[in-house]
């Protein structure tokens, strides 16, 4: 490298090096569509989400319901004894909605009983037009909003006291313990707020490759030598992975004992910056010291506070020509305000530095950023101390209930309560029916057939409706969606071994009942049912969508299908608790009837109908481009349809802000 | 599990202090040499098919490590060279006292020089060559070894070694026919 070359050119020589991507950047971008959260735009996650298809997410109540949560935290200091069940949900909330969106402009937001969704049913024979109209209140994925909702089963958790879907977004975190990931030493947060969030013990990582780093004797001692003999200094910090050691840096650190390494390296290494830190810190505890003191009877501490950090404080004064009347001691930083001084020589050994020893003894963006004050070169990278992590628990943000609260011992990994979605609601999971279906480039006008599967963790079998609109929403480019058998039964989550230990003996209880004679032959097209899952098919005729990646943000041809799963099963409860909390309430909501307090008494179990539903958002995959051959068509023609004939599914109830539980007395 | 008798074993000479275990799999009509005090894991490979492999003395090539000689010149591995678990290696030369980690893939041709040590999963592209004392590390960055810790590193693999040949069982008969 030429020495004449600038400081500027260095920077972006150093820059062009160190930006190459790192390999696993794609890995990441394939990991993201697992965390769905915090992306800003819809788009971003469309991005990041082909990576992997297909993807099920289960949209949060959150999306739907928020004015229905602040209307239960506001009733909470009314009644601090009861926890607000499920009728404090039930109670019909006027729809206005925090943010007009379309869709949430529902026709009759009054509470939702089951007529609504019967029907749906009754009228299955709507017309297209109906439909469209319909749409409005269906859930659309691409809806810029609907990306905060939506995540992956396995995020979500479940509030059994709301009865509902809680995402990351509905709960509050609470720090139990921090703790150093390397030592597994619990930090009492005492120390935490006085010494930082990194381990003060003896963890530190490697600054170029961010492996933890291990004490090693600078001099080799064989091994046969004595226990003393191998006690004696100087020592290293040795990396085992890229086997730096502390005797890289310029000048050599040495360590003269091997333990008790944070105070060693203090002492080792002060540097201008820290001095600099100090000396902030110092005026920043003095000035919160004097503006303790006289916050009481002086408007003045407030200004000098504010003019700390806007430069109109002592430091302008000095050229303002002073301010009069401020009897405050001046003790604010001069320097604060001066321009940062460039030092030439220092500059010009930078570039002669870079020149002699060249690229790689520079450092990248990744060493430089998790470094204190962003070193140039290899030489001046220090050891990093391991950062502290937390365990947490988390809370419903509406009732204040513990939804996860793991061991406090940092050792342990259990949990003391987890209540996780996936014990609680049916989990779909898509795949392919015929493996030759590219997920990334799906035919256009073709009929795709797709198995979904609906897998119950309960222990008691639940019924269940899968309800879509027939062409996906939310596009311009609708593609039809036909969910062959809407209505099925899905077999409690009982015991493996029970199924076959009860055909020894009792071979009659089939594990779901067989379709009531009244229900049309709908019922008879489950593709698959076993003990807690049931499989149906679902065909998808993707249509021709220009691809809009380039031009867009949001990418047209990623086809998402909102499927409304809408569960009834009937569940032992307990009837104390339950009419602890709504006894006054329950004649607001109609269907509920009485539940009559001479029941309630005496038997503290009864069966009650549970009725819940949520919208998910499949992603099937992307659309491809169209392929010749395959023209539009009428799909779900008979003749290809292997299982039965198909059925249209029935039009999306009106209401999809339901309350979560409907109770009928059994 | 013994070796196929259908394929012959290519031309074997093993020292009588290796330490060969059982499901060594040889394939290829190039001699094969292994040097003393060196380990081989169960499931390692050797294919001798285009050259000579050699293997040097104080080695250890463990499970599903694939050695194959890249040409006639054959495959040299110096003493003290650890070759960890899924390795592939192509190399024409790995130095002495090198260590090849988990999942490393040597290129065809490529020469490592003494005392390297390619972090799991690193890449070593064809034809390479590695001076001494280079360390590929993370995203295929390489850095030079400064640390000094030869000799201690070379302490620890006699150990392992010396570990292995009380654990392994010894089935070195096997293939010395």
């Amino acid at each position: 490298m030429d020495i004449s070359i600038g400081v500027l050119d260095c920077c972006i020589l150093e820059a062009l090096w160190h930006s190459r991507l790192p390999k696993s950047f794609n890995l990441i971008l394939e990991d993201r569509p697992q965390t769905r959260v915090g992306h800003p735009t819809s788009s971003n996650y469309h991005f990041t989400m082909s990576a992997s298809f297909p993807y099920i997410h289960i949209s949060c109540p959150c999306n739907e319901e928020r004015p229905q949560i602040m209307a239960v935290d506001s009733a909470r200091p009314l009644s601090p004894t009861k926890s607000p069940t499920k009728r404090d949900f039930a109670v019909p909330v006027p729809s206005t909605p925090l943010t007009p969106v379309k869709r949430r402009l529902f026709p009759g937001t009054s509470s939702f009983d089951g007529t609504v969704a019967t029907s749906g049913d009754a009228d299955g024979e709507r017309n297209d037009e109906e439909d469209d109209e319909d749409e409005e209140n269906n859930f659309d994925p691409h809806d810029q909003r609907a990306a905060f909702s939506l995540f992956p089963i396995e995020n979500l958790l479940y509030c059994e006291d709301c009865h509902q879907i809680r995402c990351p977004r509905c709960v509050t975190d609470e720090i139990v313990c921090w703790y150093c990931p390397s030592c597994l030493f619990e930090v009492p947060s005492s120390t935490v707020k006085s010494d930082g969030n990194r381990c003060t013990r003896n963890c530190y990582l490697c600054p170029i490759c961010t492996a933890l780093l291990v004490v090693i004797p600078v001099n080799h001692i064989p091994s046969s030598s004595s226990a003393a003999e191998q006690q004696q200094g100087p020592f290293n910090l040795f990396c085992s992975h890229c086997h730096w050691t502390t005797s890289d840096l310029s000048p050599p650190l040495q360590l003269e004992k091997p333990t008790s390494i944070s105070a060693q390296l203090a002492k080792v290494t002060p540097s201008a910056h820290d001095a600099e830190f100090n000396r902030l810190k110092q005026h920043y505890a003095q000035q919160l010291g004097n503006a303790q003191e006289d916050f009481t009877n002086s408007p003045a501490a407030l200004t000098r506070l504010m003019g700390l950090y806007t430069g109109l404080g002592a430091g302008g004064s000095g050229h303002a020509g002073g301010r009069k009347g401020r009897g405050v001691k001046k003790l604010e930083m001069k320097e604060i305000d001066r321009p940062r001084e460039v030092v030439e020589e220092r500059e010009m050994e930078i570039v002669e530095q870079m020149a002699k020893l060249g690229i790689h003894a520079t450092t990248n963006t990744k060493q430089r950023l998790n470094q204190p004050h962003e070193p140039r070169f290899l030489s001046e990278l220090r050891p990093t101390a391991v950062l502290l992590r937390t365990k947490r628990s988390k809370r419903c943000r509406a009732c204040r209930h513990i939804l996860v609260k793991p061991e406090s011992k940092v050792q342990t990994t259990r949990f003391r309560i987890r209540l996780v979605a996936l014990n609680y609601i049916p989990s779909l999971t898509i795949k392919r029916l015929d493996p030759s279906i590219q997920l990334s480039s799906l035919v256009p006008h073709k009929t795709h057939r797709f198995l979904l599967t609906v897998t119950n963790p309960l222990f008691d079998p639940i019924s269940v409706s899968l309800l879509t609109p027939r062409y996906t929403p939310g596009t311009d480019y609708p593609s039809r969606v036909t969910i062959l058998c809407p209505e099925f039964d899905v077999g409690a989550n009982t015991d493996v071994w029970d199924d076959a230990l009860m055909s020894t003996r009792t071979p009659a209880p089939v594990p779901t009942p067989p379709p009531q004679g009244n229900k049309d032959p709908r019922m008879a097209t489950v593709y698959e049912q076993k003990r807690n899952y049931t499989s149906v098919v679902i065909e998808v005729v993707p249509a021709e969508i220009p691809d809009t990646r380039v031009a867009r943000i949001r990418d047209e041809r990623l086809l998402e299908i909102p499927i409304f799963v809408r569960v009834e099963f009937e569940a032992e409860v307990d009837r104390e608790d339950e009419e602890g909390g709504g006894g006054g309430t329950s004649s607001t909501s109609g269907k509920h009837g009485a539940p009559g307090s001479s029941g309630g008494g005496g038997n503290p179990l009864g069966r009650e109908k549970v009725e819940y539903s949520y919208w998910c958002v499949v992603g099937v995959g992307r659309v491809g481009d169209p392929v010749e051959g395959v023209v539009a068509s009428e799909p779900n023609t008979p003749v290809r349809t292997p299982v039965a004939t198909p059925v249209k599914a029935p039009r999306t109830p009106g209401v999809s802000k339901t309350p979560l539980r409907q109770q009928v007395r059994a | 599990m013994a070796p196929r008798s259908s394929a012959p074993l290519p031309p074997l000479s093993i020292d009588p202090t290796a330490l060969l275990s059982d499901a060594i799999s040889f394939s290829g009509s190039y001699p094969v040499t292994i040097g003393s005090n060196t380990v081989l894991h169960p499931r390692s490979k050797f294919n001798s098919t285009d050259g000579p492999i050699i293997i040097g003395s104080n080695c250890i090539i463990s499970e599903k490590t694939q050695l194959i000689a890249p040409g006639v010149d054959g495959l040299v591995l110096e003493d003290f060279v650890l070759v960890e678990v899924n390795c592939h290696i192509q190399a024409a030369r790995i130095g002495e006292g090198s260590s090849i980690e988990v999942g490393v893939k040597v290129g065809k041709a490529s020469r490592i020089g003494n005392n390297c040590t390619l972090s799991p999963l690193s890449t070593i592209p064809d034809g390479t060559n590695l001076p001494d004392f280079t360390v590929i590390y993370g995203e295929n960055d390489r850095r030079i070894d400064t640390s000094d810790t030869v000799t201690a590193r070379n302490e620890t693999l006699l150990a392992h070694i010396d570990c292995l040949q009380k654990l392994l069982p010894n089935k070195a008969e096997k293939y010395t026919r």
